[in-house]
Order: C-alpha cells, then sequence, then structure tokens
C-alpha cells in the first residue's frame, strides 16, 4: 500500500518535495516545524528516515513519508491476534503473531487477565483455551509482557480446536460445536468467529 | 622519497583512494533489513532483526531498547582456514561495532526491546570491521528502523613511511599504522575510533582527517544503494 | 505472503499446511514432487580452494573448501580426511539465536559428510603424502546464510558444486617436512552424489519442504543418491513413525528426482 502524506485533513501546500535520507539537513528551527519522520539537533530539522520530505507552507512544517517497512512496535491500543499457551483461572499466556493486521517474525509474548466486569465467565480457563487463536486489543505495554485485553465484543476466540479430537470447532447458538465427534464446548467468543481472515 | 602523486600502492591506488567498493540493500528474505558489501576482495553479509521482542526476558530494560551486535567471520573468509568459534578478535570488534552504530539509534523508542545485527564476514580482506559497519548503517536503513544519520567507516595509516587510506590487508599487516573510523558524516560525529601501530601527533591528525574524508566518498556509495532500492520502488507505487 | 520464512508458525497455519497436503496441493502452488527454482554459482570466494553458492528458493548456502594436511585418522591411517562443518548463522533467520552448533547444524554437516563420504567423491586411498603419517585434509565449511528449509539438500548440492570447483595445492615433502610445492591441479571426483529430502506432512510425502513445511511435518527422511543411483546415505529426522511401503516409496521418488537436482551442477559451471 503505497504511504501518502496526506493525512492531516488538507491538501498540503508543497514547496518541494525530495527524497532525503537519514540525517539529511531539511531546515532549521525559525523555519518550520519538525514533523513526522524528523528530529530536532541543535536547532536543526534532519530527516530520521529514507523517504520523501514534504515542505508544508501553510502549516509550517517538514515532515518525511518513510519509503521503507515500517517496523512493528506493539502498542497501546493495537489489535492483535495470538495463539493462546497456557491458561490458568486468572491468567493466559498468548504469543500474539499478529500486530495491527501484520504478520511479526518473532512472536511478542502476551498475556490476557480476567476482565473485572464480565459475568459471562468467571475463570479465564472458561473462557480461552490452549491452542485457541483469539483476537484482543493492547491495554497495557509497560510491563516485559503485553496486556491484551478480549472484552470487546469483535474480541475473544476467532478459532478454536476440539479438546477431545482437534477439529476446528463451528459456531452455533451460543456454543462451540465439533463438527466430528459432537462435543459441546463454552469460550469468550468473538463476534466473528470462524470469519477473521488469517493470512 | 617521489611524490605522493605519483606513488602507487602494492594494488595500485594512490595514496588517498578507496578500494572499489560495491554495496547492495535487501539481499536476505528472512530479515528485517539487510546489506551486502563488497570493499576490494571484502565480502560481508549483514542482516538485521528487530525491533522485536528481547530473547531471553531478563535482559530486556524497561526504559529503553538494545542494540544487539554480533561480527563473525566464516572459516573459509581467510587463508588458512579459521575456527569457527568466535575469537577474542571477534568480540571486541562485536563490541566496538554497537559503540559505533548505537549514537545513530533512538533506542529509547524501544523499551523491553532488541534490534539485532549480525555481521558475517565471507571474504576477509583488511578493514573488515569498517566495511561490516558500513553494511550495517545500510541494513539499518533497510529494515526501516529510524536513524539520525547514516554511520560511514574506513581506516587510515601508515604504510612505507605514507600516510594512505583503506588499507588493505597487506598494508594492515606490514604497514606502520592503522586507523578505523566510523563517523556519521551529517552530524560530524566520530563513533568508532582505534589505532593500532606508531604515529606522530601530526601523522595522526592526517589520518584522523583522511578517514573522515574516506567515510565521506562510502556515505555517498551508502545512498546510491539505498536509492537504488527505494527510490526506484517509490516511483514504481506512485504511478 | 511471506511462505518459506523462518520464524514462528502458528498452529492455524500448521492445520492449513497439512490441510492442503492432504488434499494434494501446497500452500506455495507446487505440486507435492515439485522443488523450488535451485540455482548454483561456483568460484565465490576468491580465497578458498573451492566455493559455491546454492539457492533453493529463498534457501541460500554458500560452502568454502581448504584443502590442508594433516596426521590421519588412527582407524584409517593410510586414507586423507574430509571433514565437514555447518553454521546456521543469526541472519539467517529471526528463530536462531547467536551460540554454538546447536543440534539442528551438527546434524547438518553429519548427514551431508555421510554422504560425500559414502559416494566416494574422491578417492580417500590417494591422498597419503607421508605414508600413514601425512595425509590430504579436505574441510568443507558450509555456511547457512538463508533459512527456508530444506538445508540439507541444498548444503549436499553446495558442498558437491565446490568440491568439483576446488583446485587442490600439491605438497610435497622437502627435507622431512610437507610444504606446498606451489603447483595446483583439480580435485580429482569420482562421484557426484545429491541428497533428495522429503517430508511427510498430512500424511503424504512432500520434497523440498519449506521452512513452514517444516514445521508441519509429522517426520523427515533424506536419502543421497550417486549417478550410478546406488543410495549413499540416508537420514530419518522427525517424531513420527514410518512403514516400510512409505520409506520405498520415499526411495523411489528421491531416485526420480535425483537426476534433475544433479543436472544443475553438472550441467552448470
Amino acid at each position: 500500500m503505497p504511504r501518502g502524506f496526506d493525512d492531516s485533513g488538507h491538501t498540503p501546500h508543497r514547496l518541494r518535495e525530495k527524497f532525503v535520507y537519514p540525517g539529511e539537513r531539511l531546515a532549521v528551527e525559525e523555519e518550520f516545524f519538525s514533523g513526522r519522520g524528523t528530529y530536532l539537533d541543535k536547532g536543526v530539522i534532519r530527516s530520521e528516515e529514507l523517504g520523501i520530505a514534504l515542505y508544508d507552507i501553510r502549516e509550517r512544517e517538514v515532515r518525511v513519508s518513510k519509503a521503507t517497512r515500517e517496523p512493528i512496535i506493539p502498542k497501546e491500543g493495537f489489535e492483535v491476534i495470538g495463539e493462546v499457551g497456557s491458561v490458568q483461572k486468572r491468567m493466559a499466556n498468548v504469543d500474539v503473531f499478529m500486530v495491527s493486521g501484520r504478520e511479526v517474525s518473532r512472536p511478542y509474548t502476551g498475556v490476557i487477565y480476567p476482565p473485572a466486569s464480565k459475568r459471562s465467565y468467571r475463570g479465564l480457563d472458561m473462557a480461552v483455551r490452549s491452542g485457541d487463536i483469539i483476537k484482543g486489543r493492547i491495554i497495557n505495554t509497560k510491563n516485559r509482557v503485553l496486556q491484551i485485553s478480549i472484552d470487546e465484543e469483535e474480541h475473544g476466540v476467532i478459532l478454536a480446536y476440539c479438546s477431545r479430537c482437534g477439529s476446528p470447532l463451528e459456531y452455533r447458538r451460543i456454543r462451540l460445536h465439533c463438527p466430528r465427534c459432537g462435543r459441546a464446548d463454552r469460550r469468550k467468543v468473538a463476534k466473528r468467529y470462524g470469519l477473521e481472515a488469517l493470512n | 622519497m617521489s611524490s605522493n602523486e605519483e606513488w602507487r600502492r602494492v594494488d595500485g591506488r594512490r595514496w588517498d583512494e578507496l578500494r572499489e567498493i560495491r554495496i547492495e540493500s535487501g539481499v536476505l528474505p528472512n530479515a528485517d533489513g539487510s546489506a551486502y558489501i563488497e570493499m576490494g576482495r571484502n565480502k560481508i553479509i549483514v542482516g538485521v532483526y528487530g525491533p522485536r521482542e528481547m530473547h531471553p526476558k531478563h535482559l530486556a530494560r524497561p526504559h529503553t531498547g538494545i542494540l544487539r551486535c554480533r561480527y563473525h567471520m566464516a572459516p573459509f573468509s581467510t587463508e588458512p582456514r579459521r575456527s569457527p568459534a568466535p575469537s577474542r578478535r571477534d568480540m571486541e570488534i562485536t563490541m566496538v561495532m554497537r559503540y559505533a552504530l548505537e549514537p545513530a539509534i533512538f533506542l529509547e523508542r524501544y523499551p523491553r526491546s532488541t534490534i539485532d545485527v549480525y555481521a558475517e564476514v565471507l571474504q576477509a580482506d583488511g578493514g573488515t570491521r569498517c566495511a561490516s559497519i558500513t553494511a550495517a548503517a545500510v541494513a539499518l536503513a533497510d529494515a526501516g528502523i529510524p536513524l539520525k544519520d547514516l554511520v560511514a567507516a574506513c581506516s587510515a595509516g601508515k604504510y612505507e613511511g605514507r600516510i594512505v587510506l583503506d588499507l588493505n590487508d597487506h598494508e594492515d599487516k606490514y604497514g606502520e599504522a592503522d586507523l578505523p573510523l566510523a563517523y556519521m558524516p551529517n552530524l560530524g560525529s566520530i563513533t568508532l575510533l582505534q589505532m593500532d601501530g606508531l604515529l606522530s601527533p601530526e601523522e595522526l591528525d592526517r589520518c584522523i582527517n583522511l578517514a573522515i574524508e574516506g567515510c565521506r566518498k562510502i556515505y555517498e556509495v551508502q545512498r546510491e544503494a539505498l536509492k537504488r532500492k527505494y527510490e526506484a520502488k517509490k516511483e514504481v507505487e506512485g504511478n | 505472503m511471506k511462505s518459506g520464512k523462518g520464524g514462528f508458525t502458528s498452529r492455524l497455519k500448521l492445520k492449513r499446511i497439512q490441510e492442503a497436503i492432504s488434499s494434494g496441493k501446497r500452500l506455495d502452488g507446487r505440486g507435492l514432487e515439485d522443488y523450488r527454482d535451485i540455482r548454483v554459482k561456483t568460484g565465490v570466494i576468491e580465497k578458498a580452494d573451492g566455493s559455491s553458492e546454492v539457492f533453493i528458493g529463498d534457501t541460500r548456502v554458500i560452502a568454502g573448501i581448504e584443502i590442508s594436511h594433516g596426521p590421519p585418522f588412527e582407524d584409517t591411517p593410510g586414507e586423507g580426511i574430509l571433514i565437514c562443518n555447518a553454521e546456521i548463522v543469526p541472519l539467517a533467520s529471526p528463530d536462531i539465536e547467536p551460540g554454538p552448533p546447536d543440534e539442528v547444524s551438527v546434524e547438518l554437516a553429519r548427514v551431508v559428510d555421510r554422504g560425500l563420504r559414502s559416494a566416494g567423491i574422491v578417492d580417500f586411498s590417494k591422498m597419503e603424502i607421508i605414508p600413514k603419517k601425512t595425509v590430504y585434509v579436505i574441510n568443507v565449511d558450509l555456511f547457512v546464510l538463508n533459512h527456508a528449509g530444506n538445508l540439507i539438500d541444498a548444503s549436499t548440492l553446495a558442498a558437491v558444486a565446490a568440491l568439483r570447483s576446488t583446485i587442490k595445492p600439491i605438497f610435497e615433502v622437502r627435507n622431512g617436512e610437507v610444504v606446498p610445492s606451489g603447483r595446483k591441479e583439480p580435485l580429482e571426483i569420482k562421484s557426484t552424489p545429491v541428497s533428495v529430502t522429503l517430508s511427510k506432512i498430512g500424511g503424504a510425502l512432500i520434497v523440498d519442504p519449506t521452512s513452514e513445511e517444516e514445521d508441519a511435518m509429522e517426520t523427515r527422511l533424506t536419502i543421497t543418491l550417486d549417478e550410478k543411483g546406488n543410495v549413499c546415505a540416508i537420514q530419518k529426522s522427525g517424531p513420527e513413525a514410518l512403514t516400510p511401503e512409505e520409506v520405498r516409496k520415499a526411495i523411489s521418488i528421491a531416485a526420480s528426482k535425483a537426476p534433475e537436482i544433479r543436472s544443475k551442477i553438472i550441467g552448470g559451471t
């Protein structure tokens, strides 16, 4: 997907655009504000990206749209998809393999705690099982692991496997049902169970 | 002593000439960023992974990211063959490489994370630490990691009584002094400085200036390598 | 999306790989018995006595050869020595951390080594310099630069291609000491073994697995064959069992694929 420059809601008045390299001098502090993709060093605005510099006259801002890949850095509020590891009543571990729709090359470690307000399930071991694929939102990145919430309607288990025979479970009314062995299972199921496009 | 203008080195270069240098970015499909450099007969490949979660986790730092480097030589990179186990030299270069690159990276933006930079020397011909740093900077940019500047590295030294730029293996072994230096060309900062040999203060000064000149030329090659990959790509996307 | 990329493969993806293969397809569109593109270059490391670089899809391996001399092994005093060493360096995959060689790289080196040795790739009995005291030593160093699966086939191919390109320094004895004579000659190659690695996934056998397919596989079987069709090494690796029928089928697939792979080095430079 091409990354546009214009996410500020108005058409920028372009002084000029040019291909710039990290460290390249763009302007001085007196002329422009230091925008996205730039940094300030002793009064000089420099590019911190490899990309295209854009001077926005109206906003008096210079910014750089990067031409390279965007590194994946999990932040609070981002949606994630992961595979559930070990599950206890008060905690479940998750290997997060997608952050904001992008696959990561090495999973981030995440953890789900039981939600305070939900009455539909008490212990987490009733909500998720090891091996489930869940979708959730990062609510805290301050600790060593990402804290993930599955409270929202769209969040929770998006794919589960039968604990008896290993087949993918289907969602029927309020329960997950195994089409092969007939076992019924409960989970904190996401609204779009089984419908998420997964790479 | 004949004039410096006429004098030629063992490989035919002038005193202030770099070896032929070629850099290519984005050469490893698995890595997040990568670069390959040939500098004279040096052949080095660098891969960057990250920023990513630090493993093992206890090494992670809560308020900053960590840059981890590894400089390593393939057994077939030297004559005679070397042991595959990392040597003391590899460990030292690993460390100075980290110090050479760290000032360019906004590590404070990646708490609990690591950026891993792996340099593998496939063929060594003198000046591998500098060529590794030069390639690593290109690989970091290729990985999309914001940088304060690129880092270019090059050595200067003294061979047969003359100050020369970019020592090859022979000049390194039989010369009087070798001074590897890494430089952020836009910021004018030196991030690697080592010296081995004997130089007068005046010669040392000339070496530093010459190495910085060399870094400026190498910086142009780094830019070309990145431009080849990304400016062309940008145009394709635009159309 | 990034098929063949090393790294974490979720259970979900593993299931999809297994299901596809059970129905005769693969996620990258290949047939079960199709290799990815194979490219072989030689002479990539000028300082080595022989070298090659092999690409199988995104898997990339460099091999370097050094010919030196040393004492023979005690149990084979009249024979030369061939030693394989393999490193999967950390830039090859997001999974690999720096450190001493793990069991995967040790197995890799040993399986390649056995194939070369059993095929008699060189005439070990003609490698003495001082009878029973000093022999030629061939070091084969394998270096994996990008791990996208099937390292054994890529490494065997790289080792054989590098040996075929090797110019051997000739050593001679002067005043009881072994010294280089300054002369060189091409290393005489007696056979051209190639390995074919099969993975059993979803009950079916496939060749040339990607690293994701390797994560999904139940078991793996490598068969190395020489140009006469003799089997010169076998390695079963992986947790699940095979039936004798599956083994026979694997050998016949390997025998039918081997000439195609061999043509990449015999036909090449």
